[in-house]
């Protein structure tokens, strides 16, 4: 059934308003093990999301439920999941709110072809210059263009296309003694061959360098550096903060105007939304509730300026205009990198699975590969974990003066925590 | 009551065959999976509430899968009109010619794989189940789990928020291929009770589940699992920090399943062995544990969330033991890399959806009990700790690292429980090391269908696991 015709059907429902989220995908896939091909796959698929809402009788409480609307549903089987949506939308009960309005939207129709999209990763990665020392094991490559077509019950229709990609990347090296393998995932827009070819490059040497790893000492008590993607998550945990979401529930304490970070900082930061982040895959004019995203500063020398978020949980915070975020970027410090790299410190550069929790502020990550700068030289590590808690660590933070965009993300190239445990695993 | 087959399956199925009949004539093999699998989530919270007809396995598509010039292609979409068969087969024509062109330009060969055994089979099963989730009362169920946040909240001065999830899907599969038509209808319901507690501007949270192949009826017993949940949230809240180290340590069996799912679980998922991504393949009838660990892994081992009668591939479940006490046997595998292998497939190979690869994934993975108490195995430690909670794991195959983030440990001393606990913990160490020190294993064995589980970061599909107590040795921090 045709989407327009699903309007039709919701405007006669018993629905006091709705929304309607159409995304047809084209995607194209290859997997490849080293270069040969594994196989091919085409995506031809189209979801349609639909929430609806139903006023309550009390005049302060709305139901909502949503689900999807199958392409090959007939008319019948269209209505009668409108209708049992609406009669379960009476047991979503919430507060009240409003659904977002038309606002002047810029036109966002972004080019992408997969054809091209993918011939650019299969070159690229076939141009990747590997040795008998560390080579690509197998690759997967998938690109795709997105057509986004959001409307709801306040009029809002607004289309959008929106490349996507990925490539993850296996690479591995080896000496006489043994095989090591680094996983990549690499997220963005369109393939951008320069970065790629020089991430998995660097990616390499910290293959071969980890073939001579040592175990991680134990009684290290120094500052952790970050320098890899990794490095995301620190700034991710701000980000959830200040989530209306997250706020509204009482997991994080903090309103506009407050500190998230001791005024004595020595490093205060300040981070934006961003509409458009270079080759983004989250590049879009509206957010998935029809909200014009702007560029806005959230979070300005550690004190919070805006909220970001959910409508429904804005409006109940009396936060007028916010949007879900997409993209954001961190503004540069002051602090070079040079001079964050002074002194002693463990630099881990690559991790079993490094996570902040986004609940308890907890720190935790299995290094897989470190290099441990100290007044022996540098030291190539392996094994033992971190961990700490991040409420620990914000005044002390370090970043540094130059940035790394990690699709949607843009964040200090360096970033140093100095109050974390490292456990090591040498045996005494 | 039988849970019924989807009827929209049935409808297309004699047009799939017809596209197989069609596809058939320029290629070598060619299958499909169509799926139907509707079902409800629900969250409730003191704060909000959320009624969706949509989960993470609801879906409807088909993916073909077909081998031409030594190599295989795919072709997933959600519009298939069984009346037009032929122009859908010449959209898939036309779709890989296209593929194929930009392949040939880049000077890509393919790996050379062989044909996959079509062998014939036909099966139509239906599960029992109490409820289905498209007939049951919706309304009975927020309610339910809406009293118990509540309930949960009340019996806490620290608790802020409680947040409560269910989901339940009814799933119907089918498979077609010249040789075979395989259709399979089960449901499967899985709920959670998460309490938030918070002192002294210190958040922490606990986390019990409950699961099975089963109806929405499961979701009562959520009822026997928040006052537990709300002790490890208390629990977790006023711990202390672990001092770094290694200590002598019994996994409870949540803990003990995440160690089977991240070390001998993703560490002989075999189509790593195709890639030589694993270091298992190396290591196949040698010593990887003590003689106490005995590990299974299979659909048909447990009956919880992912127990099926056949894969995605259309190849029937299977029992594998991966490991017999403490001696690596085997892995599991998919069709295709079993192909590869040159051995015989185990029924573990798994899409996210229709829209996604196969891969050779994990259905339930189990330690065999043991013949000990837990009491004895307390009474044996003099220092260490009792680790429970299960939140995350991440595994290292090619090298055979392990990180398991563990909600808490209780401390033991001479041979009793403290009172003292610690968290949060990581542990880490390398796997041959943490099996090859069990030296007591209970005499019960639980199951988990609570997980989730992906391939690299991505590619999530329902998991259970578990096993019983385990005594062993672990580097915690």
């Amino acid at each position: 059934m045709r989407s327009d015709g699903i309007v039709e059907m919701l405007n006669r429902s018993k629905a006091d308003g709705w929304e309607m989220k159409e995304c047809t995908t084209h995607g194209w896939e290859f997997y490849f093990i080293r270069h040969q091909l594994d196989q091919n796959r085409t995506r031809n698929v189209t979801h349609i999301d639909v929430t609806v809402y139903v006023n309550m009788d009390d005049g302060k409480s709305v139901g909502m439920a949503n689900g999807e609307i199958h392409p090959t549903w007939s008319e019948r089987e269209v209505e009668d999941a409108v209708n049992r949506l609406c009669e379960n939308a009476k047991y979503g009960v919430n507060p009240s709110f409003d659904l977002n309005h038309p606002s002047d939207t810029v036109k966002c129709q972004q080019e992408t072809d997969p054809y091209d999209n993918a011939r650019d990763y299969i070159h690229t990665l076939q141009s990747i210059a590997e040795t008998d020392q560390a080579y690509l094991n197998s690759y997967e490559i998938f690109t795709q263009a997105d057509t986004i077509r959001y409307r709801n019950s306040n009029g809002i229709d607004v289309t959008e296309v929106v490349p996507s990609s990925m490539a993850e990347v296996i690479v591995n090296a080896r000496n006489d003694q043994h095989e090591i393998e680094l996983y990549r995932m690499y997220r963005s827009g369109n393939c951008d061959s320069r970065y790629l070819k020089h991430e998995i490059e660097k990616t390499m040497q910290y293959g071969i360098d980890r073939l001579s790893a040592v175990d991680t000492p134990s009684g290290l008590n120094l500052p952790v550096l970050f320098s890899t993607e990794e490095s995301v998550r620190i700034y991710d945990w701000f980000m959830t903060q200040i989530d209306t979401a997250y706020i509204y529930r009482g997991i994080s304490k903090v309103h506009k105007g407050d500190r998230l970070m001791e005024s004595d900082a020595v490093c205060p930061l300040t981070i934006s939304a961003k509409r458009n982040l270079p080759n983004s895959s989250f590049n879009q004019v509206i957010d998935e509730e029809g909200a014009l995203i702007e560029d806005r500063v959230l979070i300005e020398e550690g004190v919070v300026k805006s909220l970001i978020g959910p409508r429904r949980f804005c409006q109940y915070l009396k936060e007028d205009h916010t949007f879900n975020l997409t993209n954001y970027e961190v503004t540069p410090s002051n602090v070079p990198e040079e001079q964050i790299r002074q002194g002693s410190y463990l630099e881990v550069v690559e991790f079993s699975g490094f996570e902040v929790n986004a609940i308890t502020g907890d720190i935790f990550g299995e290094i897989r590969l470190g290099y441990l700068h100290d007044e022996n030289g540098i030291t190539v590590v392996k094994g033992g974990s971190v961990s700490g808690n991040i409420a620990d660590q914000k005044k002390d933070m370090l970043f540094s003066d130059s940035l790394t965009q990690y699709n949607n993300k843009s964040v200090p190239t360096v970033t140093c925590l100095k109050h974390l445990t490292i456990a090591g695993c040498a045996k005494n | 009551m039988k849970v019924p087959f989807s009827k929209y399956l049935d409808s297309i199925a004699d047009g799939l065959k017809l596209l197989i009949a069609d596809l058939s004539e320029d290629h070598d093999y060619v299958s499909v999976l169509a799926t139907d699998s509707t079902g409800f989530s629900i969250i409730t919270s003191l704060h909000m509430k959320k009624v969706s007809t949509q989960n993470m396995t609801s879906e409807r598509g088909i993916v073909v899968r077909v081998a031409r010039h030594d190599h295989y292609s795919e072709y997933a979409c959600n519009d298939f009109d069984p009346k037009c068969w032929r122009e859908k087969a010449e959209q898939i024509r036309e779709a890989f010619n296209r593929q194929e062109e930009l392949l040939h330009l880049c000077g890509v060969r393919p790996y050379v794989t062989g044909i996959i055994d079509d062998e014939m089979d036909s099966v139509r099963f239906e599960a029992e189940a109490q409820m289905l989730p498209e007939e049951c009362d919706l309304s009975v169920i927020v309610d339910q789990m809406n009293q118990l946040c509540h309930k949960t909240a009340e019996a806490s001065e620290y608790a802020y928020e409680v947040q409560s999830s269910a989901q339940s899907t009814h799933i119907s599969k089918m498979f077609l291929s010249c040789e075979k038509d395989m259709r399979q209808s089960y449901v499967y319901t899985e709920a959670t009770v998460v309490p938030l507690v918070a002192k002294d501007g210190r958040n922490a949270n606990g986390y019990m589940g409950v699961s099975g192949r089963v109806g929405p009826e499961i979701i009562a017993s959520l009822q026997d699992v928040w006052q537990d949940a709300l002790k490890q949230a208390e629990d977790v809240l006023l711990a202390q920090r672990i001092e770094p180290g290694e200590y002598d340590i019994i996994t409870s069996p949540e803990v003990s399943g995440l160690i089977a799912h991240e070390a001998f679980g993703h560490g002989v998922e075999m189509d790593m062995f195709v890639k030589h991504r694993a270091l298992g393949e190396h290591y196949i009838d040698q010593r990887v544990g003590s003689d106490l660990v005995t590990m299974h892994e299979g659909a048909l081992c447990a009956e919880n969330v992912s127990s099926y009668v056949f894969d995605d591939e259309g190849v029937r479940a299977g029992d594998t033991i991966e490991i017999d006490h403490g001696i690596l046997k085997t892995g599991i595998c998919d069709a295709l890399s079993a192909k590869r292998l040159g051995i015989a497939p185990t029924g573990n190979g798994k899409r996210q959806s229709f829209e996604h690869k196969v891969y050779t994934r994990m259905t339930n993975t189990l330690f065999d009990a043991g013949n000990d108490t837990l009491e004895e195995m307390i009474a044996s430690i003099d220092h260490g700790y009792l680790l429970e909670g299960m939140q995350s794991g991440m595994e290292d195959p090619k090298h055979w690292g392990i990180q398991c983030i563990i909600s808490l440990g209780r401390e033991i001393k001479d041979g009793k429980l403290t009172g003292k606990v610690v968290a949060p913990i990581i542990m880490t160490g390398y796997v041959p090391d943490i099996l090859g020190n069990i030296t007591m294993a209970s005499n019960q064995q639980e199951v988990f269908g609570n997980g989730f589980c992906g391939k690299g970061h991505k590619e999530i599909v329902k998991v259970a696991d578990g096993g019983p107590y385990l005594k062993t040795k672990g580097i915690l921090a």
